[in-house]
């Protein structure tokens, strides 16, 4: 537990609602060495940003770590006080969000945005800050930085806020970069781009990245490891190549089966039915109702165990086909 | 943003010719003559239609109204009936007092009302924010004057630590200016509230938590610029209705202002004076409007860039 990079350790996040309480995410547990890349799949509203809020210390009103440990470099995280969870926000772990378009507080310019980090984490005297800026606006890519530095966010398409974004994200060279569907609400193009200029930062500031997506495609191009995500739960966990050439649980074969590929005729599957609401998680295992496999065995709780070195799966039928 | 200036002030001069034409209007309904009003019931009413001639009564409605505008544009208002002064010499010492009174009590209710509603809304649905909601209820629907004598017997009368009427030092601005200003720093705190509210689910909220802001810093620096729009146009509402509607106030507390002024020429039928006063108060109402267009255009830059298309 001593080694550098985030690790999740069983965690649990409750959310007390009108309804009674909900676990958006419920014994987590993942590795970011650090400089990987690591992805975290599934479908929306399995809890993938539930559980990057927690790892931010930015649950919503009424969410709380109900079990489990965060550690940042051997730094337990998850007992911070709101105050300690301030000082390493920004500077330590940053996040970035899904929509460009309204992350970024309309009424003021955006290199003003950017410069609000090194105020709050840096003792970098006034005069100096803006230097500093300019050079991580340009890093990021932001071309006429002088001038862009001056913008505000509705003169600046999405693709420039986006990356105004991860400039603000990266500038105190954070160990660890959230970044939350950064690629979902823009077009393909500026998706590449973003995610190569996100590769790139991740060699040259050797941080590790938590990259959130629901799209395979995305994992294809830049992941190191992935982690899928299903109704809360971890269901699969291997590195990228393995995943696509050896999908082992269900859920993981069916999310591939509807992606479109070039080299194969076959018709798309969907996955049948839909995710339940979170106040009636099944029984066993999660997937089960949707699932092909499924029998009687499967109204238990699966183990999660290590199918093949470094593959983990959560599914009854995995274990025994390894058996 | 000069551009956007200018173009608001031009458009005040046809907005302003309107609202004269329209006092006038109401103005020439009013039953009494002038001549009989400056040369009393005692006069005949050969001197009186004389007198009537001779101001220009008997002129054409839009006939007078030009020539109003002329020597309005001369600085010439006419001169009072009552007083037989020139109008401008009556009000001009006036305006002091009312403006001062006005500008006190906007600075103190925008102050207490945006700090107010800003603990309202962090604080929602507590004691504080709920015993807040009935203040302001209160607050904003107790009469001026009922506020203003409530105040003075407590602390003039019974504490005896402010004077209960005149004009003089600041003590005698103390009453006067909270029982104007607790009213409107009610609504002001309304609409802080429910605008400081509207930002909390914002994305730029959740941002500026990510980058590590602490909470006053996220109020101040993120939310509350994002939420002011709405509460600049109530302040400025309050401001210019303050400039006009202190005529009870002045009055309770014994101040020589506007309202006084205006009141009494009202109960004295002198046309003139009231004519000046009201162009006088709409055109201070126009340029308060114009002071918070330019206070959004520079609070948001999405303004200028809409209205005159490009912000540079
Ligand atoms: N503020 C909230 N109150 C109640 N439920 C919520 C709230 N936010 C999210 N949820 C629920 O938590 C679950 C996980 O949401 P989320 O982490 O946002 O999913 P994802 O990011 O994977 O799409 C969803 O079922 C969602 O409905
Ligand atoms: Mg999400």
């Amino acid at each position: 537990m001593t080694e550098n990079g985030l690790v999740v350790d069983n965690l649990s996040v409750t959310l007390k609602t009108r309804d009674g309480d909900l676990m958006p995410v419920s014994c987590v547990s993942m590795e970011i060495p650090q400089g990987c890349i690591v992805g975290l799949v599934g479908e929306s509203g399995c809890g993938k940003s539930m559980t990057a809020r927690s790892v931010m210390g930015l649950l919503p009103y009424g969410g709380s770590i109900s079990g489990g440990h965060i550690f940042l470099d051997g730094t337990d995280i998850s007992a911070f006080t709101p105050k300690q969870m301030r000082s390493i926000n920004g500077s330590r772990i940053s996040m970035i969000f899904q929509e460009p378009m309204t992350s970024l507080n309309p009424v003021v310019r955006v290199g003003k945005q950017i410069e609000e980090v090194l105020l709050l984490h840096t003792d970098i005297p006034k005069e100096q800050r803006k230097e500093h800026v300019l050079e991580i606006m340009r890093e990021v890519g932001i071309p006429e930085a002088e001038r862009r530095y001056r913008a505000y966010p509705f003169e600046l398409s999405g693709g420039l806020r986006q990356r105004v974004m991860i400039a603000m994200a990266m500038i105190c060279k954070p160990e660890l970069l959230i970044a939350d569907e950064p690629t979902t609400a823009l077009d393909v193009t500026i998706e590449a781009q973003i995610l190569k200029l996100m590769e790139s930062l991740r060699r040259s500031f050797n941080t590790s990245v938590l990259l959130i997506t629901h799209n395979l495609g995305v994992v294809a191009r830049i992941c190191d490891t992935v982690n899928v995500m299903y109704m809360g739960q971890i269901v699969e966990s291997c590195v990228k190549t393995a995943l696509f050439e050896n999908p082992q649980h269900p859920y993981t074969q069916g999310l591939l089966a509807s992606l479109p590929r070039l080299d194969r005729s076959e018709r798309l599957t969907n996955i049948k039915g839909t995710v339940p609401p979170l106040n009636a998680v099944p029984e066993g295992c999660r997937f089960a109702d949707r699932c092909p496999l499924a029998t009687g065995l499967c109204r238990t709780d699966p183990p999660y165990q290590e199918t093949e070195p470094g593959h983990f799966v959560r599914c009854h039928h995995c274990s025994k086909k390894e058996a | 943003m000069i551009r956007y200036i200018a173009k608001r002030l031009l458009i005040m001069i046809p907005t302003m010719l309107a609202i004269i034409f329209i006092i006038f209007f109401i103005i020439h309904l009013m039953p009494n003559t002038p001549g009989r009003v400056i040369l009393g019931i005692s006069a005949s009413e050969e001197q009186v239609i004389e007198k009537n001639k001779e101001l220009g009564y008997y002129d054409p409605v839009p006939v007078q109204y030009v020539h109003y505008i002329i020597n309005a544009l001369k600085g010439d208002f006419g001169v009072s009936y009552q007083f037989g002064r020139p109008v401008f010499d009556i009000l001009l010492p006036k305006f002091p007092i009312t403006f001062r009174l006005a500008f006190l009590a906007i600075l103190t209710s925008s102050i207490l009302g945006i700090l107010l509603g800003i603990l309202s809304a962090e604080k929602k649905y507590s004691a504080a924010d709920v015993a807040m909601t009935v203040l302001a209820l209160f607050f904003a629907s107790v009469p001026t004057f009922f506020l203003g004598i409530i105040m003075m017997l407590f602390f003039a009368l019974r504490l005896g630590i402010l004077p209960s009427s005149g004009s003089g030092n600041w003590t005698h601005m103390v009453m006067p200016v909270l029982s104007l200003a607790l009213p409107s720093a009610a609504f002001i705190s309304r609409i802080t509230r429910s605008t400081m509210l509207d930002t909390i689910p914002e994305d730029y909220v959740m941002t500026a938590r990510a980058k590590g802001c602490s909470p006053i810093r996220i109020i101040f620096a993120h939310e509350l610029r994002n939420a002011m729009m709405p509460v600049v146009t109530e302040v400025g509402m309050n401001f210019a209705g303050l400039l006009g509607g202190s005529v009870i106030v002045e009055n309770v507390f014994g101040l020589p202002g506007f309202g006084n002024i205006i009141l009494n020429a009202i109960n004295t039928k002198d046309g003139p004076v009231l004519m000046a006063a009201v162009v006088f108060l709409s055109f201070m109402f126009m340029i308060v409007m114009l002071v918070v267009d330019i206070t959004y255009a520079l609070l948001d830059p999405r303004v200028t860039a809409r209205t005159v298309g490009g912000a540079k």
